[in-house]
């Protein structure tokens, strides 16, 4: 039902860890919690969405502290936005993101460090110590507190039950067909692939893992590694445009997002912040409303649990229909 | 690159420990605590530094002795440094150290008032080690023998040391660019090779252990010492000729990085560098990576591992 740990794209995992200035990470050291951000990209800036737990919001000081900040809610979340408008610090987060085979895990606060998890392939070593080396110039600090093989899902989900409950759903839906040549091309083989990041250009920055043989001749992959089988492609079809529109206008809290194709239906699985989970039924609802022939559905959704696997599918859980929900 | 390729080849280990009136021992014993330390050997000199995380220095006495030593604070630690003065002592570790060539100083330790020096060395040496032993005890009021025995691996002597601080395990690598792999000491070796340092220096040359696939022809026409024999083990000094090392060496001994297992390999025209290190100080040593990066852009430096030693 669902993949336990899905076959990493890219054999290197990252924990970078930077301290920073920004008068909120500072003083959220005080607490004992930890926040998960969603970082993203537009051309003007990078910005980060601090997701806030509810967890501690009893706490007085902690809510003074929020009430200081002007944390807003957005939907069934409260954020907290920083923007390299206001903190150019921010900015080098664009040259981790540049490294072709680089896609975020995971982003969050933790001690007053902006902490990302990022996966990467062997061939992108020396420029991901160059980003390392060029963050510590311009922040005065930064360093790997994990530099090494892919540790996978787990490792990622370790990370985030600290910041808040995590939903782990999927989405799964019939190829979208005939929309463009660029979009049959993409849906003619069996593919995994995941989202690099979050930008403004909705989402459709993926790496695909692909056995050589079905690239041939298709000019929309740009190659990784031919010998892993590691693809980058950035076409998209109307309808990821939509969810992926969407989920950034809904503010996603996503830890992280893969796609499998089987040649026929297309699962999107991924885990969200628990308080998310009325939102994701939304858009998938409002997908399916307006996609009515792909037979979208949110065929799965469980809490994450720490252990042996973070993805643990709970026995026993019913499909979830939502296309026909009012 | 197997840390354990020159580990497996030194079969004894040694533990001295020395009281006495020396740096900081009263300290450490007024306040019952243990203190990793790292020997910097100098041509003429040899030099004790201590490193104190940062928000240790909110205790009183801490902080006190960190004004009174001259401590400096470089990143998040602060470190005191302190040249061996008392002769005798200086001289006798010097001589334990460089006298017995497989001998490598893994780890030393100020415990409540006791320095204790762990080191590896192969039992062809055992007559060496044990008549230094009883020489400098002669000296040295306060020296004696801790433990004298096989060498139980580097994974247990470490597991030793991470008791008292976290340690990571760090590797990274560099292209050597063809014109520098032309003047390179390694040249002289053959194709493959691992190289522990015996020591860390305060900046020149330096004293390896060499363990070769091949065994090396004619070694003493280029200055290299054969050890054992059976086991391709030698010993193989290199000055600071080299601008890449010699940046690296005194970039380290700047931030007084102490590091455990300072291994070297070459693969596929990679030089590769790996150590332990306490935690503390990966930034320091990280800053030290960073500066060689910057000043060597054609040797492409990258990190390759930075992970938990568990």
């Amino acid at each position: 039902m669902f993949p336990e740990d899905p076959d990493p794209i890219g054999d290197m995992q990252c924990l970078f860890s930077v301290k920073s200035t920004i008068p909120f990470l500072v003083e959220s050291k005080k607490f004992p919690v930890n926040f998960t951000e969603r970082i993203y990209f537009t051309e003007e800036a990078v910005g980060d969405y601090i997701n806030i737990p509810s967890s501690l919001k009893v706490d007085f000081e902690y809510n003074i502290f929020l009430k200081r900040m002007r944390v807003s809610e957005m939907g069934s979340q409260t954020v907290f936005k920083i923007s390299s408008d206001e903190y150019p610090e921010m900015e080098i987060f664009r040259d981790l993101v540049k490294i072709p085979s680089v896609a975020i895990d995971y982003k969050f606060i933790e001690g007053g460090y902006h902490k990302t998890i990022f996966t990467f392939h062997h061939t992108h070593m020396t420029d991901v110590s160059r980003f390392m080396f060029k963050a510590r110039k311009a922040l005065g600090n930064g360093l790997p507190e994990y530099l090494g093989p892919n540790r996978g899902i787990n490792f990622v989900m370790q990370k985030a039950l600290k910041a808040e409950s995590v939903m782990a759903f999927v989405i799964s839906l019939k190829a979208p067909a005939s929309e463009s040549e660029e979009i049959d091309l993409l849906f003619s083989s069996k593919w995994t692939r995941r989202l690099r990041c979050s930008n403004s250009d909705l989402n459709n920055d993926f790496l695909y893992r692909i056995d050589a043989a079905d690239t041939t001749g298709k000019n929309i992959f740009e190659v990784i590694s031919r010998e892993d089988g590691i693809y980058r492609a950035t076409t998209a079809s109307e309808i990821s445009l939509f969810y992926s529109k969407l989920l950034f206008e809904h503010y996603n809290p996503m830890f992280y997002q893969y796609h499998e194709y089987d040649g026929n239906t297309l699962r999107i699985c991924g885990a969200v912040s628990q308080s998310y989970v009325r939102t994701l039924m939304y858009v998938v609802y409002a997908s399916a409303k307006r996609f009515p022939k792909l037979g979208i559905k949110l065929s799965y959704v469980a809490p994450v649990t720490t252990g042996n696997s973070a993805m643990r599918p709970i026995p026993g859980n019913k499909e979830i229909q939502i296309a026909n929900s009012p | 690159m197997d840390l354990n390729e020159v580990d497996a080849a030194l079969d004894m280990r040694i533990i001295y420990s020395i009281t006495g009136n020396l740096p900081v021992a009263e300290f450490t014993k007024r306040l019952s605590i243990n203190l990793q330390s790292g020997l910097h050997f100098g041509a003429d000199s040899l030099e004790l530094s201590f490193f104190i995380p940062e928000e240790l220095a909110a205790n009183r006495e801490i902080s006190i002795f960190l004004a009174q030593s001259n401590a400096t604070k470089q990143g998040n630690v602060y470190f005191s440094n302190f040249e061996m003065a008392t002769e005798d002592l200086h001289d006798s570790l010097k001589d334990a150290i460089e006298d017995s060539k497989t001998t490598v100083l893994d780890n030393m330790v100020l415990s409540k008032g006791t320095y204790y020096l762990s080191c590896r060395f192969h039992s062809s040496e055992l007559k060496t080690v044990t008549k230094n032993v009883l020489r400098f005890s002669r000296k040295l009021d306060g020296l004696s023998v801790k433990y004298l025995g096989p060498n139980p691996g580097m994974k247990s002597i470490m597991d030793d040391v991470k008791e008292i601080t976290k340690l990571k395990e760090i590797l990274w690598q560099a292209k050597v660019p063809g014109e520098a792999l032309k003047n390179s000491p390694f040249t002289l070796l053959p194709d493959y090779w691992v190289l522990e340092s015996r020591y860390m220096t305060t900046g020149q040359g330096v004293s390896e252990l060499v363990r070769t696939k091949e065994k090396i022809r004619n070694p003493e026409e280029h200055g290299i010492l054969e050890l054992v024999p059976e086991l391709n083990l030698y010993e193989f000094s290199f000055g600071p000729e080299d601008p890449f090392l010699k940046g690296f060496f005194s970039y380290l001994y700047e931030t007084r990085v102490i590091r455990f297992c300072r291994i070297f390999g070459f693969d596929g025209g990679y030089l590769k560098i790996g150590s332990l290190l306490p935690e503390v100080l990966l930034d320091n040593y990280l800053a030290s990576i960073a500066l060689l990066a910057d000043q060597f852009p054609e040797w492409e430096v990258s990190m390759t591992k930075v992970v938990d030693f568990e």
